[in-house]
């Protein structure tokens, strides 16, 4: 008999038809009574002094039910998840600090009303001095964006591990090579929305497109001056995040603001040229990286700075700074480590989390360098990555202590494709081709301050089938649908025996949302407490019309029948029936909650072990070069990744084919123009900034490499960003292979790639 | 970005009536075709007509005929799509096929026209913004202030054209017609590019492109374009190639007016090489010859900082793109 | 000056008046609330608002509802024949996993119906084409592919 009939088995997403037929409801699509619509004002400067808003032209205009600024507020200031110590007013309070700030909202009857009134609102500015480039802004006598922050650093990590200088004096081979990475957006197709209702108790209650509902839940109270239980936070479907919908943003605030001034509902959706001009990107850096290897191979020593240019305010970058010197420690050995980082405020737009947060920035420096000092050792790519390779039971220099760990597995089979080299031929004069590899370790539910608490419920209905509630987001990367086969399986029912609840703070229980690879791992281990429980009332009940001991009954197949003697059964729906209805009833309801044991690691030292464990991966990349061109086609992919077990390997599969798409996109395509003199993207659009469509991919080959992790549910791990670390080094090093110069720049484009190929011909 | 500003619909059933409603409206007045460009310069504020004049019920003006001894003559308003499924284009004229698959999505050839894509606009990065984007800055040339953000100092505007069908066309020498109230002018393609930013096209605002046509396609020709962009659907050119050669006994033809070779997205307007005629006929078709031609379009193009790719990187691809073209059309010839 | 228009959507004839510059995607969505159709861009590069009309696939937001007027539109919720019964395409994209957010889903399966019906046996590389108007920042398109060649031969 098969180990499970429900876990590891290729189903259907639980929300896959709804959203085939149209009739997923987003955030942009509900409608209230009543409803009203608002509209953002934002600066039009980098840098400058509010002097005066006049809104008074636009609360004139026919149908404008109101105009608010920030003495609307309470002053609020958001962001900083880590310390609470936010810097962010949802409008602007005395000064604007990159172009795209809030500044002001209009709620009226229409769209076009809102709109209109927008242009009527006259704001007095004192222009200031703007600074966009964070080498500079760290400069004395730079424009400073914050009182508060000298240097306009906004907060560094010193970590020192080992010791450096003798790894590097015991080398061979020591490279030192500046890397830069590039702005990049999240993408997802969905704009921001909000939707809010005031009523007359005095309570909020709110849809938006929120990745992680959990974070509004508990900034919107302190934002608008309420009770924590009078906002209710309810997820509708969300249409993409990659970490750009974790933090709560200022429609959020203003539709509730709107809501409350108004007395109506107010719905706020931001156009796709807001989110792409203002809206969050991922961390573009500077980094510095010195590596020392050994002429066998063994990596001794690494020592890295970098600056991150986080823009106009800290969000989430004290997590940043910190995961982009931490994961120097993965997936290699490394003896000796040091660490400065910089995460610096500049007049751009604010960076944030993003699918691999900081990771790919610095794996794409590190293991790009990683092949450049092979070459110079004359050691094999994939031989130096085995070399060094973490394994299970190692404990890294920072702390890290590394559980389950398949990523020899993952580089071993990662290195079959070298055959690939043989289906080459002869090529053309002007094409070359290369193959290239990349590897990398991630964390799974790292607990990143506060509680890491995840709780699920699991209520079985009188008919046998159960609601999991959770408060864990599917923000399409297919966790309802893991959570559902996870508590499934426990009860030995069928996936279409399992109907969701969408997180929604009055209901479901405390769990801080999607982000940091957390919800297979966190979440999946409430869920299958929770599960276990309503399975052991359940099987209280069992045990005595069975005439059996309640631990001697197993649940399977619908079935409940007793282990050594399975004769003695009966169907679930009937062993329910009987629980609710016999004597005084029973509520059939389990509970579950779990958080793994780890500390807060100390950001600025680096010190502790942030996740309770780690996924780990390789992927390899065959690109072809077109050296008229300088175009890049990545012509195939194969990506390997250990996710303990795949709950699911399609949609495993499709989170690997995604994270790839992402760092592809990175690689080769995605960067904002810089308009002159204003920070401003030149290409806030689908047009112009590039992300990869259908003809821009490769085939991928992905495969799910189980490791079977001992505390992860069914054994799982995450597997929804890891991929997206290596893609961009794989894509890299498969140039370096090809053309034998590694362009040290992202995006990797055709120009860099021919002056490359100039330069080395010239020498 | 905004909602679609207010205007006035007018569906003219004919080519008369939309004539006189132009002569009625003038400067108040745009022209509708397929929209999928025009759309969103309302929505960015940059257009902001009392009046649109849809061609789209005008009868006959999405019609394609081809014959042998005149060529082909297609309507104004037929779609890029239905331009590629037309039996005649793809027989006879397989390169403007090709060309026009290489405009934008298939969602958006299924309603962009022949006639819009070329009269598009120009573009520059500065330019095709939202009003709250450009509100940053003071108001360019083509949005009728007195500096370019692209250029320090100058009096002109860059803008960049950029559509697809139009080198292609020029190659094969192709002719417009443009009707208006008092009549119709038929001018070559080539005449209809004004070469300036501000006003790319030389169409008057009582006039309307209503027809293309081509000459039959001579023995021994042979034509293509080559597009770069940095994703291989949708963008628009980096830059691009078109270029139309005669082949006989395996060279070049003697006749110089049997090759042209015009150059896409490097400037206000197409640009013909000139003289590349006169350095091919005859010649051996060989790197040595195309390299001379590659050269001087290298020459003779100014890229600016104002699209997709550095002007060094276009400018980089002129000769490179050249040499392209010229063997992909070389190559159809011989075939 | 709103213009009375009918509008034929999903084999339902709908008599509306409209401003004529609303556009076709702001009428499906405000006027008729059919949601299916998503607003990704607003500006014809994201494929989130393609509809069917007259059975080629288009884009919405760059269309004016009035000049729809005699056109056959064919948006998401009527592609299924009902609702125990979906679409082949639908059913693929369930079964094979091309649906991970699900926004940009609706668009694709309808360009993939247009594609399908003009070309029933498209190779990878015309399905690739085919959709490359029609973002995805969730699937890297691999199993939207698989799921269009499954739908082809079912």
């Amino acid at each position: 008999m098969e180990e499970f009939t429900v876990v590891g088995k290729r189903l259907p997403r639980v929300d896959a038809v709804v959203k085939a037929t149209g009739e997923a409801m987003y955030a942009a699509d509900m409608e209230l009574p009543g409803m009203l619509h608002g509209k953002m004002l934002r600066s039009p400067h980098p840098h400058a002094r509010i002097l005066n808003i006049d809104t008074g032209r636009a609360e004139r205009l026919q149908g404008v039910k109101a105009v608010v600024t920030a003495k609307d507020t309470l002053g609020y200031r958001y962001g900083d998840l880590i310390l609470g110590k936010g810097d962010e007013p949802f409008l602007a309070t005395e000064k604007v600090r990159f172009v795209g700030d809030e500044v002001a909202a209009v709620a009226a009857v229409d769209e076009d009303t809102a709109e209109e009134a927008l242009q009527l609102i006259d704001v007095e500015y004192e222009l200031l001095p703007a600074v966009f480039d964070p080498l500079e802004a760290m400069e004395e006598g730079a424009p400073l964006l914050h009182e508060h922050a000298a240097n306009n650093i906004a907060c560094k990590s010193t970590m020192r591990f080992g010791d450096v200088e003798a790894g590097f004096r015991r080398s061979d081979c020591v490279r030192e090579d500046r890397f830069e990475t590039q702005p990049v957006c999240h993408a997802f197709l969905e704009p921001h929305a909000a939707l809010a209702t005031y009523d007359s108790t005095g309570k909020i209650t709110f849809w938006g497109s929120k990745q992680s509902p959990y974070f509004t839940y508990r900034n919107m109270p302190r934002a608008l001056g309420l009770e924590l239980s009078k906002v209710r936070i309810v997820q509708p479907f969300i249409g993409g995040g990659f970490g750009g919908k974790n933090e709560m943003f200022s429609l959020d605030f203003t539709a509730a603001l709107l809501s409350m001034k108004t007395g109506k509902p107010v719905k706020i959706v931001y156009g796709q040229e807001e989110v792409l001009s203002a809206g969050r990107q991922r961390n573009p850096t500077i980094m510095d990286i010195k590596t020392g290897v050994g002429k066998d191979g063994t990596i001794m020593a690494i020592k890295c700075r970098i600056v991150a240019n986080g823009g106009a305010y800290i969000s989430i970058g004290r997590m940043t700074r910190y995961l982009m010197g931490s994961v120097l420690a993965l997936p290699y050995r490394v003896p000796n480590l040091e660490y400065d980082g910089y995460r610096v405020y500049t007049n751009n737009q604010v960076c944030c989390a993003q699918r691999g947060h900081g990771v790919p920035q610095v794996r794409y420096a590190a293991e790009s360098q990683l092949d450049m000092i092979a070459r110079e050792l004359d050691i094999d790519p994939l031989d130096i990555r085995l070399k060094n390779a973490l394994q299970p039971g190692d404990n890294t220099v920072n702390g890290f202590r590394i559980t389950s760990c398949g990523l020899t597995e993952c580089l071993q089979k990662a290195g079959e494709i070298k055959k690939w080299r043989e289906e080459w031929g002869e090529l053309p004069p002007n094409k070359k081709r290369g193959i290239g590899f990349g590897a990398y370790g991630f964390v799974s539910g790292p607990r990143v301050a506060g509680h890491n608490t995840a709780g699920a419920m699991v209520k079985v209905h009188e008919d046998g089938a159960i609601s999991v509630l959770t408060g864990a987001t599917d923000s399409g990367q297919g966790s309802d649908s893991c959570l559902s086969q996870i508590a499934a399986e426990v009860l030995g029912l069928g996936l279409d025996k399992v109907r969701l609840v969408m997180p929604d703070s009055e209901v479901t229980p405390l769990d801080p949302g999607t982000f940091g690879s957390r919800v297979t791992f966190v979440s999946g281990n409430a869920v299958w407490i929770a599960a276990d429980d309503a399975r052991k009332q359940l099987a209280e009940v069992g045990a005595e019309l069975l005439g059996a001991h309640p631990e001697e009954l197993v649940f399977r197949n619908e079935q409940v029948f007793v282990r050594d003697d399975p004769e003695k059964n009966m169907p679930f729906t009937k062993l329910v029936k009987s629980a609710c209805y016999s004597g005084t009833g029973r509520t059939i309801m389990g509970r579950g909650y779990f958080a793994p044991e780890l500390e807060v690691p100390n950001y600025e030292t680096g010190e502790g072990n942030m996740s309770a464990t780690y996924s780990f991966g390789a992927q390899a990349a065959e690109v072809e070069v077109d050296t008229d061109t300088g175009k890049i086609t990545v012509t195939r992919m194969k990506v390997l990744h250990d996710c303990g077990r795949a709950i699911n390997p399609m949609h495993v599969e499709g989170q690997l084919e995604g994270s790839v798409c992402g760092g592809l996109g990175q690689a080769l395509l995605e960067d904002k123009i810089k308009g002159k003199d204003t920070g401003q993207a030149s290409n806030p659009s689908f047009m112009e900034y590039k992300l990869p469509s259908a003809v821009d991919m490769p085939d991928i080959e992905s495969e799910a490499v189980e490791t079977i992790d001992p505390v992860g549910p069914f054994g799982a791990k995450e597997s929804g960003e890891g991929v997206q670390v290596s893609t961009v080094p794989a894509i890299t090093n498969a140039v370096y292979d090809a053309l034998g110069v590694m362009v040290k720049t992202l995006p990797v484009t055709p120009e860099k790639i021919l002056k490359a190929l100039e330069k080395e011909n010239e020498e | 970005m905004r909602r679609m500003p207010r205007f006035e619909y007018h569906a003219p059933a004919s080519a008369g009536e939309t004539a006189s409603l132009l002569s009625e409206y003038g400067d108040a007045a745009r022209l509708i075709a397929g929209g999928t460009d025009l759309l969103i310069s309302m929505k960015q504020r940059l257009s902001t007509p009392e009046h649109l004049i849809s061609l789209s019920s005008v009868t006959g003006l999405d019609a394609v005929d081809y014959d042998e001894k005149t060529g082909l003559r297609m309507g104004a308003a037929v779609t890029l799509a239905s331009l590629t499924q037309s039996p005649p284009i793809k027989d006879k004229y397989p390169a403007l096929e090709a060309a026009a698959r290489k405009v934008g999505s298939v969602q958006v050839r299924n309603i962009a026209t022949l006639g819009g894509n070329l009269c598009l606009d120009t573009r520059c990065w500065y330019y095709n913004q939202s009003d709250y984007w450009r509100q940053s800055r003071p108001p360019c040339h083509k949005t009728g202030g007195e500096v370019c953000h692209v250029v320090e100092g100058s009096k002109r505007c860059f803008a960049v054209y950029s559509g697809d069908t139009a080198p292609i066309l020029m190659a094969m020498g192709a002719e417009v017609k443009l009707m208006s109230g008092g009549g119709e002018r038929v001018i070559s393609l080539g005449e209809l590019f004004t070469g300036d930013g501000l006003r790319p096209n030389a169409v008057e605002p009582h006039e309307f492109l209503s027809e293309i046509s081509v000459p039959p396609p001579a023995a021994g020709s042979g034509v293509a374009y080559v597009k770069l962009r940095l994703r291989e659907e949708v963008d628009f050119p980096i830059m691009g190639v078109a270029a139309r050669v005669t082949m006989s006994d395996g060279a070049f033809g003697s006749a110089p007016q049997g090759f042209k070779v015009v150059l896409n997205a490097v400037g206000s307007a197409p640009v013909e090489v000139e003289g590349a005629g006169e350095m091919l006929a005859g010649k051996a078709p060989e790197q040595a010859a195309l390299e001379e031609v590659a050269q001087v379009a290298r020459a003779s193009v100014h890229p600016q900082a104002n699209t997709a790719g550095t002007p060094e990187y276009r400018r980089m691809m002129v000769p490179v793109l050249v040499k392209h073209a010229l063997t992909e059309a070389a190559a159809a010839a011989s075939s | 000056m709103k213009q009375l228009i009918s509008l034929n959507v999903n084999g339902e004839t709908h008599e509306l008046a409209v401003f004529p510059w609303r556009t076709l995607q702001e009428v499906i969505r405000e006027e008729l609330k059919l949601t299916g159709t998503k607003k990704g861009c607003d500006t014809g590069d994201c494929g989130a608002c393609t509809v069917l009309l007259d059975g080629r696939a288009v884009l919405s937001c760059l269309l004016l509802a009035v000049r729809c007027q005699d056109a056959e539109i064919v948006t998401i919720e009527g592609l299924a024949e009902s609702k125990d019964r979906l679409h082949p395409l639908q059913e693929a994209f369930v079964n094979h996993g091309a649906i991970q957010c699900g926004f940009c889903t609706p668009g694709v399966i309808l360009t993939a119906k247009a594609l399908l019906d003009s070309n029933p046996n498209p190779t990878k590389e015309e399905i690739r084409v085919g959709i490359s108007g029609n973002l995805c920042r969730c699937t890297g398109y691999a199993k939207i592919i698989e799921a269009i060649q499954a739908a082809q031969s079912a």
